[in-house]
């Protein structure tokens, strides 16, 4: 097989309105919207140069109506199909133009109740500097500017049947996981990854299908500190930040979006690579796990437990 | 004529003068019918707090409940997503907002008396009735 997964390509999430969302995504985190439809709006970071990364869809409840990931080459999407038929997941090609702006690739569920997708082709947009002789930023960008989208966090009733499913049908690597006890090789949660990153997805407990939130990249440190204050000025309910995650070692600010959806702005963790040995957490050590910083027990109800 | 209130300092006192506008909002306001404060007790734990009139029931939780007497800060979205203020109306009267996701509160929910803290603003004395939160990674930490 080739290369397989690159990196998560976009995220629909649904949203009770859609203007208060565009003047979110756009005004607030600094996206580009690319294109839209009555009930639809496509965005990308100034970085991204697909098409898009997040499609905001009109809807009636909050949350994550799918997931969407590229693939390098055809013959590793096959490849990919294979497998997840050998794993016994119900897998259906969807063509070219289905999806806004996205060549053809293949549907399915995840064993949690998620629709995942993978895709190969996607329109090119490019991003907002020249490919040639680029500044390292480019002029205008509105309130935090996120650059790109990172990872997300989904929520499974039995997350390790989630986490099976990722590793083995399509080859995703752990880069952290909590277990019981240190001895204990059982994921109750877990971070995985294609790309360099620590996590292009992750897995805890809670209902099936939900969405704990998706995370926007920023460059440094400091950028988590001019996000809070453009948060602040807007409004923007924050939830959670400055922290630090001890799993990942990331920083962050948690808040919510117009509908509810919690988003994350996230900066700095390690580089990952496949053969890297599994980070354990132990679940007593949750709280340190999640909030490096202020690690409080009371904080792992609420935090964990409000998804959309 | 300068529609800004101004400081006017006397020898004894600061007196804030009202332009002519401002004035008769003022007297407008005051021959409206003047609301008190409402109260809202909240079961199970039968603390009762006081709200103002029309103001955003998970708002007076918020400045008057979580956070207090040993009690964890409200971790919810307050936006009408997440669901994690739903509460039994028992009792009273609130203006309920009609955009928010049907994921957090069904309609079937809705018409059973459930509401949405985040979405309900405080139209007389009332009682309501918070739903427990279960920790996802309590059945690991119990153990």
């Amino acid at each position: 097989m080739g290369e397989g997964i690159m990196r998560l390509g976009y995220v629909v999430s649904r949203v009770t309105d859609l203007e208060a969302a565009r003047k979110h995504y756009v005004e607030v985190m600094g996206l580009e919207a690319t294109d839209r439809t009555e009930n639809t709006l496509y965005l990308k970071g100034w970085d991204e140069y697909d098409h898009h990364s997040v499609v905001l869809k009109q809807a009636d409840k909050a949350g994550l109506e799918k997931m969407a990931f590229k693939v390098h080459t055809y013959d590793d999407l096959a490849q990919l199909e294979k497998q997840l038929m050998q794993y016994g997941a119900s897998v259906t090609r969807f063509s070219k133009g289905e999806n806004h702006k996205v060549g053809e690739g293949v549907r399915f569920r995840l064993p949690s109740g998620h629709t995942m997708e993978l895709f190969v082709e996607i329109d090119y947009k490019g991003k907002a500097l020249p490919q040639v002789n680029p500044a390292p930023w480019p002029e205008g960008l509105l309130g935090v500017g996120a650059p790109r989208i990172d990872h997300l966090l989904i929520t499974a009733e039995r997350p390790h049947e989630t986490i099976e499913f990722l590793m083995k049908a399509l080859n995703f690597y752990m880069s952290e996981m909590v277990v019981e006890k240190p001895d204990s090789d059982f994921p109750i949660s877990a971070w995985l990854f294609r790309s360099n990153t620590p996590h292009d997805i992750a897995i805890i407990p809670g209902k099936d299908e939900g969405l704990h939130h998706f995370a926007f990249w920023l460059d440094e440190f400091t950028e988590l500190r001019k996000a809070g204050d453009v948060f602040t000025k807007n409004n923007v309910p924050v939830d959670v930040g400055i922290e630090r995650h001890g799993i990942t070692r990331g920083q962050t600010i948690y808040y919510f979006d117009p509908s509810g959806n919690r988003n994350e702005v996230f900066t700095g963790g390690y580089i990952a690579y496949p053969d890297m040995p599994v980070v354990k957490w132990t679940v007593d050590q949750l709280a340190t796990g999640i909030f490096y910083f202020n690690h409080r027990e009371e904080w792992l109800a609420g935090f964990t437990g409000v998804t959309t | 004529m300068n529609p800004a209130p101004s400081n006017k300092t006397c020898s004894s006192h600061t007196e804030v003068v009202l332009s002519e506008d401002v004035r008769q909002e003022n007297d407008t306001h005051q021959n409206e019918v003047r609301h008190e404060d409402y109260e809202v007790r909240i079961e199970p734990d039968g603390v009762t707090i006081r709200i103002p009139h029309g103001a955003q029931l998970l708002k007076g939780l918020r400045d008057h409940y979580y956070g207090r007497d040993g009690r964890g800060a409200f971790p919810g979205c307050r936006s009408g997503g997440c669901g994690y203020c739903k509460a039994s109306l028992v009792k009273g009267s609130i203006d309920h907002k009609s955009t928010y996701s049907k994921g957090a509160l069904k309609d079937d929910e809705r018409e059973h008396g459930y509401i949405l803290m985040c979405q309900s603003y405080v139209l007389s004395d009332m009682v309501i009735w918070l739903l427990p939160q279960e920790n996802p990674f309590l059945r690991w930490r119990r153990k």
